[in-house]
């Protein structure tokens, strides 16, 4: 068939006396290369649009394996076309109002969406939040960080095949989940050369590439880190991984008594349990479905939903922990039973955290670590090593129990401050309040009084004493003023 | 119910990032080689009863470290109260061999005014085919910390028992010749519910120790 219209061509150059048949034939191998080539496009055509249809049915499938979990909470079809219409605002990169965000999210979020509805809430966030200008990521695209080499890639190969090792997306030695991880990672830690790789950013990671393509997930990455403020947990020192353990024991101090002594007695400190919690935002331990939802407060509140989950966690179990009775039972509880609860239980905690607010406690709390910090250099410089050791156990003991006294007044003083300062706020928006009443009132007082000026000179003379005769009378009884005023 | 045991002893499990601490301790716990397992994120803790004469059991308390680097300011405050450490390297990794004497500094910094009886261990012996540090020099080295050394295979289960046991009796040897004491705020050694009849035996040992010397 392709050969053909070459033969008749051929054949065709010699013949000169039959030009017609020539010309026709000419014609007619014209029409047919033109229809081998409309046909060759034609293939070619259907040839890519075979390759999209199947790669996108690739990544359809590859989307079925990545949100292969069970969701915590169903989300209702009405909830599905708030989001999105809320999604569609997303793209004109309008405020919407928190509370109506809040209240959205509480009903659920389907998990199709979840990639977008993060992203969604990370654009919320950074117009209610600018960052300054020093803690701000620097400003490298994506592809070009993949460029470069870093000097964390040993202990980021290291750590895939122990990131989600038995989620399907994952496990394949240096499949496409790996991949995809891998240079996550090392972008991140090109482009964060303090953090550079820590453990357990894998699974923040992680959790953030089963819901988006590989750059949204970068780009969601740094929105945690730094205008969340996620990265701090994970510098060198770690000093700010210590602080929330403090927190954590706090809270628990403060609103859970019977099981912070319980736990004390038993000498569980949280960072035993709850260092994983915090570094990998619970992904390592629990249920997607849960981490994922968590993941969605964490996109519209920040750092402080680790501590809620963990609060609602602990309070939630309370009565199973106190319990066990000693340190193992204790410690195989919260590692092992705690993470396996049933989804209505974990939908009980999600609801809960969505009701909490604890960010003045948090607050308050750092405050009393750095405090307590400074006391013990103190204290370390002003003690001799000669001394025995049980007479510095014993006033250790005091000065502690001195110290949580120390702590509760001070939070009760910090509490009475805020009554105060929101009262002083209060009795300052009444001051001015009142103040721009005041000038209003005035300028009006003003105007009448220009106004009886006019009056006054248009009236006849003999009008006027009447006039005044009746201002008088207006002056004694000021309820008037404004009916006379008004008369021309 | 608590099982009966004589002593209880602490011990801590370091060294290098994947040279295998979780993996060992999991083998040695649950008797089983975990093919799949997270990075310690922090610390972990797993508990065992070990026989070490009929009769005499110890319970071992073993934490579990990140091996990560910037994880010692957490992980730092459980060496204090650790009576024994195994400090592993992997036999495939120089890397993980030369950092021995990191470790030990490190810790030797934190454990004061306490000390750590530790146990040099070469994991992973099973790949021996990739081998990066000979037995000899691993022995020169633990003999010049005064350590035992040995080498192990979570995968195999090769010495798994041998590297906890012996360290074991050892520090249970130190215990009972008094070089280890029992002290108030410290929790490397404590001493369990002892029934009589171990507690009148454990007499006989020592009267009869007593009439030796």
């Amino acid at each position: 068939m392709e050969e053909e219209p070459l033969v008749i061509f051929m054949s065709g150059e010699d013949d000169d006396p039959e030009k017609a048949e020539e010309r026709k034939k000419s014609e007619e191998l014209r029409s047919l290369w033109r229809k081998a080539i409309h046909q060759q496009i034609l293939l070619l055509r259907m040839e890519k649009e075979n390759q999209k249809l199947e790669a996108s049915r690739d990544e359809l499938q590859s989307r079925k394996v990545k949100l292969d979990y069970e969701e915590v909470g169903v989300c209702q079809k009405e909830v599905l076309l708030t989001w999105d219409k809320k999604l569609l605002n997303c793209r004109a990169k309008i405020r919407s109002d928190m509370e109506d965000i809040h209240i959205c999210l509480k009903e659920g979020v389907p998990k199709s969406r979840r990639g977008e509805i993060w992203q969604f809430l990370a654009l919320q966030y950074r117009l209610r939040h600018r960052l300054p200008n020093k803690q701000q990521p620097p400003d490298v695209s994506y592809k070009e960080l993949l460029k470069q080499l870093t000097v964390q890639q040993h202990a980021i190969l290291v750590d895939l095949g122990r990131t989600f090792p038995t989620h399907p997306y994952f496990s394949a030695q240096l499949g496409a989940g790996q991949l995809s991880l891998f240079n996550l990672l090392k972008a991140y830690s090109l482009l964060d050369k303090e953090v550079g790789y820590c453990q357990g950013i894998s699974f923040v990671a992680g959790v953030l590439l089963l819901h988006m393509s590989e750059e949204q997930a970068f780009e969601m990455l740094k929105f945690l880190m730094y205008d969340q403020g996620f990265r701090k947990q994970y510098r060198p020192d770690m000093m700010s991984l210590q602080i929330q353990m403090y927190q954590l024991s706090r809270l628990l101090h403060d609103y859970h008594r019977d099981l912070y002594n319980h736990l004390e007695e038993n000498e569980i400190s949280p960072s035993l349990y709850a260092a994983p919690w915090f570094l990998t935002l619970f992904a390592s331990q629990f249920s997607l479905g849960f981490v994922a939802r968590v993941f969605d407060i964490i996109f519209l509140q920040g750092t402080e939903v680790i501590f809620k989950v963990a609060l609602s966690l602990l309070s939630s179990q309370e009565t199973l922990i106190m319990e066990c009775e000693n340190f193992e039972s204790i410690v195989e509880f919260l590692k092992t039973t705690l993470p396996d609860m049933n989804t209505s239980e974990m939908e009980k905690i999600i609801t809960q955290v969505f009701e909490m607010d604890i960010s003045k406690q948090l607050h308050a709390y750092e405050v009393e670590y750095h405090v307590l910090q400074d006391e013990l250099q103190e204290s370390s410089y002003a003690c001799e090593d000669s001394e025995p050791l049980e007479k510095l156990e014993r006033a250790n003991n005091q000065l502690k129990r001195q110290n949580m006294d120390l702590l509760e007044k001070l939070q009760l003083a910090h509490a009475k401050i805020q009554t105060l300062e929101s009262n002083l706020e209060n009795l300052l928006t009444r001051e001015t309040k009142m103040k721009s009443l005041i000038r209003t009132l005035e300028q009006e007082k003003m105007a009448y009084q220009k106004t009886v000026e006019q009056i006054r000179k248009l009236l006849p003379t003999d009008a006027l004493a009447n006039c005044e005769f009746l201002l008088r009378d207006l002056n004694c009884n000021p309820n008037n003023k404004a009916k006379t005023g008004n008369k021309p | 119910m608590e099982a009966i045991w004589l002593y209880q002893f602490r011990l801590i499990v370091i060294g290098d990032s994947t040279v295998g601490k979780s993996c060992l301790i999991r083998r040695f716990t649950e008797g089983r080689f975990a093919q799949v397992s997270d990075p310690t994120v922090g610390v972990d803790f797993f508990s065992r009863l070990v026989e070490i004469e009929p009769g005499k059991r110890i319970k071992l308390q073993i934490w579990d470290t990140a091996g990560q680097e910037r994880f010692r300011s957490i992980t730092r405050a459980y060496y204090r109260n650790s009576v024994g450490g195994l400090l592993l390297f992997d036999i495939t990794n120089r890397r993980s061999f030369q950092n021995v004497h990191e470790w030990l500094e490190e810790t030797k910094v934190h454990v004061q005014p306490y000390q750590i009886v530790f146990v040099l261990v070469g994991h992973k012996c099973d790949l021996d085919t990739q081998r990066q540090v000979t037995r000899h020099e691993a022995e020169k080295l633990a003999a010049a910390y005064g350590m035992k050394y040995i080498e192990t295979s979570a995968r195999d289960a090769i010495n798994v028992e041998k590297a906890f046991t012996d360290l074991t009796r050892d520090i249970y040897e130190l215990v009972k010749r008094g070089d280890i004491t029992i002290q108030e705020g410290w929790e490397g050694v404590k001493s369990g519910f002892v029934p009589n009849v171990v507690h009148s035996s454990e007499e006989v040992v020592k009267s009869e120790r007593r009439c030796l010397c």
